[in-house]
């Protein structure tokens, strides 16, 4: 059967096309679906090498085209093939199976003319086959990836300058973003560093604009924690004047609003809730407790700055809110006694326990000049 | 698509008897389907179906409405086959030995006397019962020893049918009171349920011009005889069937199984009771006749599918939710078939 076998050898060459069209096919779609990707890999983590890109798709593509090159069909496989695609009517097959079998009956002879017979249709249908799977489609969406992929890697990548802002746009991060600042800025390197002093500069300038650190900064201890003699020297007085009001005394308070503001016939005596919750620092004992623990010309401030902590209250009026601002600066005297009332219908905060210190908030004097040199130049415009 | 090629020019096989028996097949059987074409116009595929059928050794169910011509293919098939027909019209009353045969008291002018039996039209080469459905269903019983064992037991005594033996039958799908339809066990018995259309309009007019003024069929002249048939049939038995075929015929028979976990979901859903191993060897015993039509020695996925509707339509039962929902045994094969040939 020379024929069949001439037949089935131009079979086996068209599926090996096929495979290996099928196989390229597939390489070009995985490699076009992975340029894109690789080049999003290399803009964000700025360390994906071309070279490693390239040696992976090699290997991929090696992969596909060895396995459709390695597999051979069979004949029967091959007959089946001609049977189904090249009009041969189960012919091949059945008369692969029968010299397989080794019958020789009138029958099989007759098909054996037959198929050989049939052979020029079928490798005239085998001619005709259109070439299968078609390239044009995955070989262009590869060039178009490739181009894309170029253009992408040829862009720089993230510098870290971004990707510490993002770190420390993260409420978490702010205090090891502080640190790692502060660290960036004691070494000689940070001058020129423009990004990093732009923190510095809006951190400073956030710290001149007023006396008090705001609520999200991290706060100095309220007793005895001033940064000079005179800064203390007024806190003992501020806390002498407003130790009447401290919770726990009602009556001296009383006494006290009695005394300097004209209150109303019909206004109660309230307490003002603590903030500050130490022991010793309430009633009569407050400036007592100052006078004794606060030793002039020495600050003492801990190393580091207190962290405050924020416990959950209910809701508070704004009025409450300004009272609790003004305990700072006892400024709460001058609150009219129907807002005291209001004051005393808050619910008391629980004493803070002491907070760790976390963040190292002096600067250095290198900082220190850099900040007064861009406050000045900063302070016409504000 | 699978005309056969000239083997004139390339055959490398050596002329023998062989060949010239498949040759003398094949010219036969297109000369039977032509003949029969002729006189039932406008009913080709039928009788082809028809012709495959009696070649295969099987039994047909022909159903279809009055008047469309089905006796008349019966009687024209009959005598193109040169084969001794009888035909039985069934009626409620119809009784079994009506068919089969009894026995009879005879005496002789001698003085002699005793019982003969007389044999039934059943012991025909061709019978063909009309109207099926009408009989009881204890007289369609006696047709069922007759159709698979092709013998008929009377009084203990077993008497041997002709051989080539079929049985065609007709029933109307309409003027259902006082019917019995077929039980399940009887339908498997036939290898083919065809069902006769109405023809189209070329095909009545070709109609009035061969019978307006002469019955076609009673001026058939015969192609061959009983022992043609024998011997076709016997070459027929002699066409090769690849691993392929034989594999896509048993994937259709399990397709059509609702308790097979590769069957489609229409079929599960549909299906009461699939089709049998009967018909499976029907349809490959089918599948070889037309192969030998098709002047092949061997039998393509295209010979199966040929005979896969006629083979299954009577064998397939739906569940009655499906049937008062309108489906049809043919639309749901249609759509297996369909699946099954993208297949194979």
């Amino acid at each position: 059967m020379p024929e069949v076998d001439a037949l089935i050898a131009a079979v086996r060459r068209q599926l090996r096309r096929e495979r290996l069209r099928d196989a390229a096919r597939r390489a070009c779609w995985a490699t076009a679906l992975l340029l894109p990707l690789a080049a999003a890999l290399h803009l964000v983590l700025h360390a994906l090498p071309a070279d490693g890109v390239a040696a992976a798709l090699a290997i991929a593509w090696a992969l596909w085209i060895g396995a459709a090159m390695s597999r051979r069909d069979s004949d029967a496989d091959c007959a089946r093939w001609a049977d189904r695609q090249l009009d041969g009517a189960s012919a091949y097959e059945t008369l692969l199976e029968q010299r397989a079998a080794g019958k020789a009956t009138p029958a099989s002879a007759r098909l054996q003319a037959w198929a050989a017979a049939r052979v020029p249709l079928s490798l005239q249908h085998l001619a005709g086959l259109p070439a299968r799977p078609l390239l044009a489609r995955p070989l262009a969406t590869l060039g178009v990836a490739a181009l894309l992929a170029a253009a992408l890697l040829a862009l720089p990548g993230r510098t870290t300058s971004r990707a510490a802002d993002a770190t420390s746009a993260q409420p978490g991060a702010a205090a090891q973003g502080s640190e790692a600042a502060d660290r960036d800025a004691a070494s000689p390197l940070a001058a020129a560093r423009p990004d990093r002093s732009l923190d510095d500069i809006a951190r400073a300038a956030r710290g001149l604009g007023s006396s008090e650190p705001p609520i999200d900064e991290p706060a100095a201890p309220r007793s005895g924690s001033g940064t000079g003699p005179q800064q203390d020297a007024s806190r003992v007085a501020r806390a002498t004047q407003g130790a009447s009001t401290r919770p726990g005394d009602p009556a001296q308070a009383a006494a006290h609003a009695a005394r300097t503001v004209p209150a109303p016939a019909d206004a109660a005596p309230t307490p003002v809730p603590a903030t500050s919750g130490l022991p010793g620092t309430a009633g009569t004992d407050a400036g007592r407790s100052a006078d004794e623990r606060a030793v002039v010309g020495a600050s003492r401030a801990l190393p580091g700055p207190l962290v405050v902590q924020r416990s959950p209250l209910g809701p508070r009026t704004a009025d409450a809110g300004a009272l609790q601002a003004s305990d700072e600066t006892g400024e709460h005297l001058d609150v009219p006694p129907a807002s005291r009332s209001t004051q005393a219908a808050a619910p008391h905060a629980p004493p803070a326990a002491a907070p760790p210190a976390t963040v190292e908030s002096r600067m250095t004097p290198a900082e220190t000049h850099y900040v007064r040199a861009w406050a000045r130049a900063l302070g016409p415009a504000r | 698509m699978n005309a056969p090629p000239t083997l004139t020019a390339t055959s490398a096989a050596r002329p023998s008897t062989v060949d010239a028996d498949f040759d003398r097949a094949q010219r036969t059987l297109a000369a039977l389907q032509a003949l029969l074409s002729r006189i039932v116009v406008g009913q080709d595929e039928l009788v082809a179906q028809l012709v495959t059928a009696v070649f295969a050794g099987g039994h047909v169910l022909i159903e279809g409405l009055p008047g469309l011509g089905k006796t008349h293919l019966v009687k024209a098939l009959a005598s193109a086959l040169g084969l001794r027909w009888a035909r039985v019209q069934c009626t409620p009353d119809l009784m079994p030995a009506d068919i089969t045969g009894a026995e009879i008291y005879l005496s002789t002018p001698g003085g002699g006397s005793g019982f003969e039996f007389r044999r039934g039209p059943v012991f025909a080469q061709l019978v063909l019962v009309d109207e099926v459905n009408r009989a009881t269903p204890r007289t369609q019983a006696a047709l069922l020893e007759a159709m698979q064992e092709r013998q008929v037991t009377h009084a203990g005594v077993a008497h041997a049918l002709p051989s080539p033996f079929t049985v065609i039958a007709t029933q109307n799908p309409i003027e259902l009171e006082g019917t019995y339809p077929l039980p399940e066990a009887q339908l498997d018995r036939f290898m083919f349920k065809l069902v006769m259309p109405f023809p189209a309009r070329e095909a009545l007019s070709a109609v009035l011009e061969v019978s307006l003024d002469e019955e076609p069929a009673d001026a058939v002249a015969p192609l061959t005889d009983g022992a043609g048939v024998h011997q076709l049939a016997a070459l027929a038995r002699q066409v090769l069937l690849g691993q392929r075929c034989k594999d896509a015929a048993v994937d259709l028979v399990m397709a059509t199984q609702p308790a097979d976990a590769a069957a489609a979901d229409d079929p599960r859903r549909h299906i009461r009771y699939g089709a049998s191993p009967r018909a499976l060897q029907s349809m490959v015993r089918a599948a070889r006749v037309r192969a030998l039509m098709a002047g092949r020695v061997h039998v393509d996925i295209d010979d199966l599918a040929a005979v896969a509707l006629p083979v299954l339509r009577h064998r397939v039962l739906l569940r009655l939710e499906s049937e008062l929902d309108g489906l049809s045994v043919d639309a749901l094969l249609a759509e297996v078939l369909g699946a099954w040939r993208s297949r194979a």
